[in-house]
């Protein structure tokens, strides 16, 4: 006697889980891996950054509560990105000695491809009032990092990981190990994290020197390392059935190169542009500086509440503060809104606020930051940045995310979001009629990005 | 029995024992608070009483009740109802009838007390037309049942009760957990000091030993019982009844214990390997899940 299919058992377990619930230990086995891929584009307004990031990240639980997490990224960035430059309103021209020594050399010798890469690079000039990009902005950057997790002893959970990560001019390794034990029925959460990286910038034709001529370009090193320690200390503690809440705070310290060696400032006086006494015709621009070293701490508290039956609204709050002057704070809110079994929506919103680091400049003015006799550049201070990331801005962050969850394990979703920078800075009054007289040093960034993303089992 | 509850501190974890559903629910809760396991204990308790409460088919005062009363009436159920019943419906489909709640009717003419009574053919042939979840109209969530038809969640109700129980204490505690009411059972592990729990599988017949496994994840129960049949001229007879004939299955085992991810599922492969009769072994092969059954 048999029964007219052999599925009873899948039937049976389809009946289970309908009748109670979704059962951990029911017929899991799809596929040993999770597999989560998505494809972030994200685009800059302006033609500034345009970006398109393919994400493949793969989990496997090996029972026991160990279980093994791979991930790839692949970056791929195209666009204009500001040099540093002040805005003015005079036509600027960046040439750059290393650059349009390549450039001539290539056109010797007939290399196409060489030139494609370098020809904007060796110059480019940017007309009146528009904002200093350097057009020749591309890299792609490739990063897969990897972790363990598993139970140590009893009551203690294990997390070890490293990441490697490579692009033209950088590349960087890291490791990591966490520590969490568990309290109080489970219901509190202990952990202890470090982080460790190593990064080397060898960026092309050498690393400039600090306050260096943008067209001279001296250089006394091919490349330079910086060497990151974080301390990340946590406590997640469950308040009861519909709230869980979870404060870190975290310490990090990082030494060696620290400046962006593609950055330049432009030197004024009393509103005009320096010119160049060594290529007559272009302006002045140095390069920038910035210390050494950066101690960062920061602070964070985020909950988890469930509303209803299904949804949940999360609501974060970061500060930080560093020895660079950098103050910030981020609130964080997101709504889980399970509109059906098979769709959810999540509107979320960001603001973020920072103050500008001591040394940010939006330009050096002369007799003050530094002085500038002829073909020598005498400075007067160490560090100088017009990195608008340095500078005091607040954004705020829109988005949606819709998914549709068609399974245990599998779904589909769309992330929607765009960002806008507001200025805070107060920017130095200049004569009226100067070179930057009525511009605004600043550059508010606005950028929007999607995100489509697909999970299953496999 | 004359007690309400019972909270044992043992070594290295608490033992609650309540009773209901005809035998003496246990829970094995892998802490050394008590206090924790009262809280938990009291809540189990409340929850395996309630879900007697409602779906015992010994009482009058309850909604089986009221279902088996409506005499040809549209009864809207509950969710929790409504889930039960479309359950059974699954399973009547997926087993070919032999499993049918609405075959509690027979109990009437078959009395399994060791005698050797066996009912009329007669008999159970006027009882046959008000047996069958096909003459049931079940439009979820609205039951209507024939006038003279019954409907008898027991064979899935101890199973149910203890996957709700184990649920319902998974909430508020993570660590590892035994539910057992009379041999259906349900657990979560491995306990803090690294072991599974302890669980005899009993062999229905006298002489057999009790095989002790370690279970650590995972539910078990046991269908078929030595004390309930019927011996006619050298014949036993199973209180297992096909409802399709109305007679018990012949040459089934006399008990059959399955390890199954629920206690649910453990229960309903165990029932129906019984409703296979000589085929039972076979069927549980088939299924891939691990068992024992006892014969002889």
């Amino acid at each position: 006697m048999q029964l007219k299919d052999k599925q009873l058992g899948t039937r049976l377990a389809l009946a289970t889980t309908a009748l109670l619930g979704i059962q951990g230990q029911v017929q899991a086995g799809d596929g040993d891996w999770l597999v989560s891929t998505a494809v972030l584009s994200y685009s800059e307004s302006d033609g500034r950054v345009q970006a398109v990031e393919p994400v493949l990240n793969l989990t496997r639980d090996f029972g026991d509560e160990r279980s093994l997490n791979l991930r790839l990224v692949y970056d791929s960035l195209t666009g204009s990105s500001p040099n540093g430059a002040a805005r003015a309103n005079v036509v600027q021209t960046f040439t750059s000695a290393s650059a349009a020594g390549r450039k001539s050399r290539a056109e010797e010798e007939g290399d196409d491809d060489e030139l494609e890469e370098y020809g904007d690079r060796g110059s480019y000039s940017i007309a009146p009032g528009d904002l200093p990009l350097d057009p020749s902005f591309q890299d792609s950057r490739t990063v897969f990092s990897a972790g363990w997790t598993q139970p140590l002893g009893d009551v203690y959970k294990l997390n070890l990981g490293g990441a490697l990560s490579s692009e033209g001019d950088f590349s960087s390794i890291s490791i990591n190990a966490a520590i969490a034990r568990d309290f109080n029925s489970k219901n509190t959460t202990v952990s202890l994290g470090t982080n460790l990286e190593f990064d080397t910038i060898k960026p092309e034709g050498g690393l400039p020197d600090a306050f260096s001529s943008y067209a001279s370009h001296d250089t006394s090193a091919a490349e330079d390392t910086k060497q990151v320690a974080d301390l990340m200390l946590g406590v997640t503690q469950v308040i009861n059935r519909r709230w869980i809440t979870q404060f870190n705070l975290g310490l990090s310290q990082s030494s060696g190169y620290q400046s962006d060696p593609y950055k330049i400032l432009s030197v004024v006086d009393n509103g005009n542009l320096v010119a160049d006494a060594a290529n007559p015709g272009d302006y002045l621009y140095l390069f920038e500086n910035r210390p050494e070293d950066r101690q960062k701490v920061s602070l964070y508290w985020q909950n988890k509440v469930a509303i209803g039956s299904d949804d949940v609204i999360d609501i974060g709050y970061r500060y930080m503060t560093d020895d660079w002057g950098v103050n910030s704070h981020t609130l964080d809110l997101t709504y889980h809104w399970q509109a059906g079994e098979h769709v959810y929506f999540e509107p979320h919103y960001r603001y973020y606020e920072q103050t500008a680091a001591d040394f940010y400049k939006p330009y050096l003015v002369n007799g003050e930051d530094v002085s500038v006799y002829g073909l020598y550049v005498d400075p007067h201070i160490s560090e100088a940045s017009s990195d608008p990331r340095l500078a005091a801005f607040s954004a705020n962050t829109y988005g949606l995310k819709v998914g549709f969850p068609m399974r245990q394990d599998e779904e589909i979703s769309v992330r929607v979001e765009y960002y806008q920078q507001q200025d805070n800075n107060t920017a130095p009054a200049v004569p009226e009629g100067s070179d930057l007289y009525g511009q605004q040093q600043f550059s508010p960034l606005k950028a929007s990005w999607v995100q489509v993303g697909y999970r299953f089992r496999w | 029995m004359d007690f309400e509850f019972q909270l044992t501190q043992s070594d290295g974890y608490c033992r609650v024992n309540f009773p209901a559903m005809a035998c003496v629910c246990e829970l094995l809760i892998d802490t050394t608070d008590p206090t924790l396991a009262l809280s938990l204990g009291l809540r189990a308790r409340t929850e395996t009483w309630r879900i007697e409460q409602k779906f015992s088919r010994y009482r009058n005062d309850n909604l089986i009740a009221h279902i088996n009363r409506a005499q040809g009436q549209a009864v809207t159920l509950d969710d929790e109802t409504t889930g039960l019943i479309q359950f059974a419906t699954e399973i009547w489909e997926a087993s070919d009838g032999r499993f049918d709640i609405t075959s509690g009717l027979l109990r009437k003419v078959w009395r399994f007390d060791g005698s050797d009574h066996l009912p009329d053919q007669t008999e159970i042939a006027a009882l046959l037309p008000h047996i069958g979840w096909d003459r049931v109209d079940w439009q979820p969530p609205q039951l209507t049942l024939p006038a003279g038809m019954e409907i008898d969640l027991g064979g899935i109700g101890k199973e149910y009760a203890v996957d709700r129980v184990f649920a319902l204490l998974q909430e508020d505690f993570d660590g590892a957990l035994l539910v057992n009411f009379g041999g259906d059972l349900r657990a979560h592990g491995p306990r803090t000091d690294g072991s599974g729990w302890q669980v005899g599988v009993e062999k229905v017949a006298a002489g057999q030993s009790i095989e002790q496994l370690t279970l650590s994840q995972g539910a078990l129960a046991t269908s078929g019982d030595s004390q309930r049949f019927l011996l006619r001229d050298g014949v036993r007879y199973s209180h297992i009844l096909d409802p399709r004939s109305g007679w018990p299955v012949a040459d089934a085992p006399r008990s059959v214990t399955v390890i199954a991810p629920t206690c649910i599922q453990a229960g309903v492969f165990s029932t129906l390997a019984l409703m296979m009769g000589a085929g039972a072994e076979d069927f549980l092969d088939e299924q891939g899940v691990k068992y024992w059954s006892v014969r002889a």
